[in-house]
């Protein structure tokens, strides 16, 4: 049988394997297990065979006993098996058969993901400067009136600091779990996504001025940021967390999922846009010559087919309308 | 704007009015004649209430009169809108001069020009008769009501003839009427009805019905075999789709009138009952330069507190800028072109919309086209639309067009919207160097 001696946090402090029987715990330098803690006695309890083949902790008279670490309830003799956990004075023990089977070794990641961008600083601030100028340019395009540069760099500025404290923040676990802050490659990953964001959308803008009310150009782009999002997380996860590749991915999805779940719920009901039926369409500046076009009777012919729409829509009851708008 | 004198509502009408000045007219009453008109006709004019079932209270509250000898009440559709939208829940009731309360049932309704007949029995009160009348412009009136449920009321004022410009006949009254009034006759010294206070555009500006719909309606009541119909919804369903198909008819009926803004040639004026204006802006704080041209009517039907119809609208805007780049010039495009859409209506009156969204080459003109509708869930057949559209490839200037309906069948509007497109195009350029 091992003993293990837990810490506060339930982590294993220290692993005693006992060979001999009977074996002692306390907290006396010639025991077997050697606790540190003031609450425990010199000569605290002993392990021996019961005589049926099993073993068993009994308590050798100390001041505190031993107690069920979830009750509390102080007994005088417990039989051992493997798991069970006795707590001594403050310290809780646990016992462990040798023979547990243990899962396979976790695969040290080499890819560019894990090995990542501290492996490559120059890629990381690259990504992250060219965040910062996409950023300016598509405020700055967005801007109907007289602007300066310095206003333009601090919308910039400002996304990129919220960035560096989302960054911090993924840091500060990083240094917690692995004793390493991996600050640039946390960076990295969100401007990944915020320049993926910007790029998908300016797209779904593009595509929708010049291939109106077909396809859901929108619903396209959110799937591919949603994506994004998701490969970002598992980065993220994959940094600070030891879990393997497909539990990464599944704990980002999972996580994703639920954020855009509950967004979608609390988002207001009233959706009119949805479905790519949109009445607000981004107006491009491209050449007349280069937009593809039809001619008024087609276009007043797909609004025939709105009748239809609407129809459908009024004749439902209410409740149902309403449901359907959700 | 001009609101509609609606029917007094509790409480936030009530704050929402009392910060109105008092009346000057009013101030320099004492005429005898005011006296008189109120001892010899006041009885005649009754407190309408609409009561909320359940509650048992009303909720809201107008006038009306007498107007035949077998009980029959004139007032506003809109006094009495609650009874018709949601007979289940509202009834109605009548409280004469002598504080007695009689139930009152509506037997006609005229939705388009504000009108109800209602019925009490018994029957036996003074009553007007109604004939046609035109008195000169500055005749002295006497509209009588109960303003703000504070007790039966006399305010003089004058009659100003017929509005210009609006779809249907409206007499311009100056005098103050106020919420509460709705419903109530305005008479001449005589005792002539000349008409039913109807709505009001602050100050002494007010709005009565003619007295000539009043008589059409009540004699249609009082026609022998005339029954009530059942749905008096229904009724006000029909009336609506009557009225748009008579009023769209005359929509851009001959040549569409244009008028040529900016370098592109844009419809105005589409029926002589539309008023329009213009603007051009040019502020050195802005990088850009608006021309503004819109007309709309200043007639619209109420059919309920949450809906109301026969709005017309049309506004074209033109933007150009020497100082925006192309990609800046057509964010500022989109975000005017995205500030058009759809008054609010809640959705138990309407469904959602429903939208096209095309490409459009029309003559000289690369446009993109948005054409919106939705349905009005209780009265089938009435849509509203918005159509708009903005010029597209010219990286330093562009139109933008909206063009609004409401209340209108489905077919109307897609013809007007199809004229409306027509109508587009760039100017002459002759025409241009013309313009300032």
């Amino acid at each position: 049988m091992i003993v293990e001696v837990l810490d506060r946090r339930a982590g294993v402090r220290q692993r005693v394997p006992l060979r001999a029987y009977p074996a002692s715990i306390g907290r006396g330098y010639d025991n077997d297990v050697i606790l540190d803690d003031r609450y425990a006695d010199a000569r605290h309890a002993r392990i021996e065979w019961d005589g049926h083949g099993g073993l068993v902790l009994i308590d050798q008279g100390s001041v505190n006993g031993l107690l069920d670490p979830m009750t509390g309830q102080r007994s005088w003799q417990v039989p051992v098996r493997a798991g069970l956990e006795v707590r001594i004075g403050r310290t809780v023990l646990r016992f462990v058969d040798p023979a547990t089977t243990l899962e396979p070794a976790l695969r040290l990641e080499t890819g560019p993901d894990a090995g990542g961008a501290e492996a490559r600083p120059v890629r990381a601030v690259a990504v992250i400067a060219g965040t910062g100028v996409l950023l300016a340019l598509n405020t700055w395009l967005g801007k109907t009136d007289r602007v300066r540069l310095s206003g333009l760099m601090g919308d910039a500025l400002v996304a990129l600091l919220m960035v560096m404290v989302w960054a911090g923040a993924w840091a500060l676990v990083n240094r917690i779990t692995q004793h390493r802050f991996r600050f640039l490659e946390h960076m990295y990953i969100p401007c990944v996504v915020l320049a993926g964001f910007l790029l998908a959308t300016g797209g779904e803008e593009w595509l929708s001025f010049l291939v109106p009310n077909g396809v859901g150009w929108g619903t396209l782009a959110g799937i591919l940021v949603l994506a994004l999002a998701t490969w970002g997380l598992a980065a993220h996860l994959a940094r600070v967390a030891t879990i393997s590749r497909p539990a990464q991915w599944l704990w980002s999805l999972g996580i994703i999922g639920a954020l855009s779940g509950v967004a979608y719920l609390s988002a207001d009901g009233d959706r009119p846009d949805f479905g790519g039926a949109s009445g607000n369409t981004p107006l491009k500046p491209l050449t007349a010559r280069l937009i593809p076009t039809t001619t008024p009777a087609a276009f007043l012919t797909r609004v025939d087919g709105l009748k239809g729409e609407v129809d459908e829509l009024g004749e439902a009851p209410e409740e149902e309308g309403e449901a359907e708008e959700e | 704007m001009i609101r509609p004198c609606r029917a007094l509502r509790f409480a936030g009408a009530l704050a929402l009015w009392g910060v109105l000045p008092a009346p000057r007219l009013a101030a320099q009453a004492g005429s005898p004649d005011a006296a008189l008109v109120y001892r010899q006709f006041a009885a005649r004019v009754v407190k309408i209430q609409s009561i909320e079932k359940r509650s048992g209270a009303k909720s809201a509250i107008g006038s009306g009169f007498f107007v035949s000898p077998d009980g029959h009440v004139v007032t506003n559709y809109h006094v009495v809108n609650e009874l018709v939208n949601l007979p289940e829940r509202y009834r109605a009731e009548l409280v004469d001069g002598a504080e007695q309360v009689r139930a009152v049932e509506v037997v006609a309704l005229d939705v388009v020009h504000d009108l109800a007949v209602l019925q009490v029995a018994p029957a036996g009160d003074p009553w007007f008769a109604l004939a046609p009348i035109r008195p000169d412009r500055g005749t002295r009136l006497y509209s009588m009501g109960h303003p703000h449920d504070l007790g039966l009321s006399i305010v003089e004022g004058t009659f100003n003839g017929l509005l210009e410009h609006t779809l249907y006949p409206k007499i311009h009254f100056t005098g103050s009427l106020n919420p509460g009034m709705s419903g109530g006759p305005a008479v001449t010294a005589a005792g002539e009805v000349v008409g039913v206070n109807v709505s009001t555009a602050g100050d002494q500006v007010s709005f009565l019905v003619p007295v000539e719909r009043v008589i059409a309606l009540v004699d249609e009541a009082r026609r022998p075999g005339y029954t009530r119909p059942d749905s008096l919804l229904q009724t006000v369903g029909e009336q609506l789709l009557r009225y748009q198909d008579e009023y769209l008819a005359r929509l851009f009926a001959d040549s569409t009138r244009t008028v040529t803004l900016g370098g592109y040639q844009v419809p105005t004026e589409p029926a002589p009952f539309f008023k329009c204006w213009g603007d051009a802006s040019h502020s050195r704080a802005q990088p850009y330069e608006a021309i503004e041209h819109q007309c709309s009517t200043d007639d619209y039907v109420f059919i309920s507190g949450e809906q109301w119809s026969g709005v017309l609208t049309l506004r074209h805007t033109v933007l150009s800028t020497r100082e925006l780049n192309r990609h800046r010039f057509y964010a500022l495009l989109t975000e005017q072109f995205a500030g058009d859409g759809f008054e609010f209506q809640s959705r138990e009156v309407v469904t959602a919309p429903r939208c096209a969204t095309g490409n459009v080459a029309h003559g000289a003109l690369t446009l993109k086209t948005v054409y919106c509708t939705r349905r009005y869930r209780k009265l089938p057949g009435l849509y509203d639309v918005f159509f708009k559209a903005a010029t597209l490839g010219d990286p330093s200037s562009g139109l933008i067009t909206t063009l609004t309906l409401s209340g209108v069948t489905f077919e109307n509007a897609r013809r007007v919207v199809e004229r409306f497109l027509g109508s587009l195009g760039r100017a002459a350029a002759a025409d241009v160097a013309g313009t300032p």
